[in-house]
């Protein structure tokens, strides 16, 4: 039996979905197409089962109970396991919440109500691009460098690719700066 | 038909009509209007035109638009000789005979430079060089030989500035709902 390089990639779904109705309907649709699903409720839980029992890709919710939303999992999420595909399952249609998800490195973004089907494709296009990213451009990204501007002083700032997702101070005002995860 | 004069970059002075109907201003590839500044939102906001009248929207912008320099929240009648800034650009509505007016709706004089109107292409690929003519976090006016500079500088539009994550993550998320979003 031959394998497409998504099916070797993905079989363990963690989905981060505090709606019950949603979050039953994707453990049982994911369930059907080969996968195995695991759900999480808020970010507590979400950040057990990321560490206790990894998984190969996350759906995520962005409004998430207990005051911490999508965007901060996602954030910590990618800081320790850079190599594991996030998309977002979202109701915002705010091109803000497109662009703060891209920056804590999300590796997608689907808007509520979404097509399943469509969401299969992207599951598989999201993983089979991350795995070519993190093994097949890994040096590439190396060797470049990310620019982005101080949000407090405005100045240019230029640090190396390997810098990414990570917090350093403005040399020129000292505001404290996360370097962007995607451009 | 509608126009306006661009007051900022590369395409300064130059008359950018409208057609009727609605048209997206924005850095998405798809907007109508494409403005090339980090400062603008993919989707920034909607000018809607019609034989008489001519209206701007906010669409969840992260900097927000001004008319004669102040934030605007519904949909905004636009008169001749108001001035619309979406980051850093600024376009002056024109009146039907081609000349602007100031705020108190007093006609200035047409321009005494040709004519210069925009094509298609020009406006597909307008101000995506603007970040090379001015600066990225200020908007800089220039002053119309023909018309007198305003009485009260224009306010730059300023940059929202979030410390973490959380913080972005919960304007977003109140912002999503003051619209009326679901979580």
């Amino acid at each position: 039996m031959s394998h497409t390089l998504t099916q070797v990639i993905v079989t363990r779904i963690l989905v981060v979905e505090d709606d019950r109705d949603e979050a039953e309907f994707l453990k049982k649709f994911l369930g059907e197409h080969g996968y195995e699903v695991q759900v999480a409720r808020d970010a507590g839980q979400a950040h057990s089962a990321f560490i206790m029992n990894p998984p190969d890709f996350v759906l995520l919710d962005a409004i998430l109970p207990n005051d911490v939303s999508g965007f901060e999992v996602c954030d910590r999420m990618k800081q320790s396991h850079a190599e594991t595909p996030i998309v977002f399952l979202s109701g915002i249609e705010l091109e803000d919440a497109r662009d703060l998800a891209l920056r804590v490195g999300a590796d997608g973004y689907l808007l509520k109500p979404y097509d399943p089907n469509e969401l299969l494709v992207m599951i598989r296009e999201t993983a089979d691009r991350v795995w070519q990213q993190v093994h097949l451009n890994a040096d590439e990204a190396k060797s470049e460098r990310v620019r982005f501007d101080c949000g407090e002083c405005g100045r240019k700032l230029k640090v190396k690719g390997s810098h990414r997702g990570q917090r350093m101070n403005c040399p020129q005002c000292g505001a404290s700066l996360t370097v962007p995860r995607r451009d | 038909m509608h126009s306006f004069i661009i007051e900022t970059g590369k395409h300064k002075g130059k008359r950018l009509k409208l057609p009727n109907g609605e048209t997206i201003v924005g850095r998405d590839d798809e907007a109508g209007i494409r403005v090339g500044s980090k400062e603008v939102s993919r989707r920034h906001c909607a000018i809607v035109t019609s034989d008489d009248e001519l209206r701007v929207r906010d669409l969840g912008s992260s900097n927000g638009t001004f008319v004669n320099g102040t934030p605007i929240t519904g949909e905004t009648l636009l008169r001749p000789g108001d001035l619309l800034v979406v980051g850093p650009m600024g376009f002056r509505l024109q009146d039907s005979s081609g000349g602007t007016a100031d705020s108190t709706g007093k006609a200035k004089p047409r321009r005494s430079s040709p004519d210069q109107r925009l094509s298609d292409d020009d406006i597909a690929m307008l101000l995506t060089d603007v970040d090379a003519s001015a600066s990225d976090d200020t908007a800089v006016f220039g002053v119309d030989a023909a018309a007198p500079e305003p009485a009260q500088p224009i306010p730059v539009a300023k940059k929202r500035v979030f410390k973490t994550v959380a913080e972005e993550a919960a304007d977003i998320i109140r912002r999503h709902r003051e619209a009326g979003g679901r979580d």
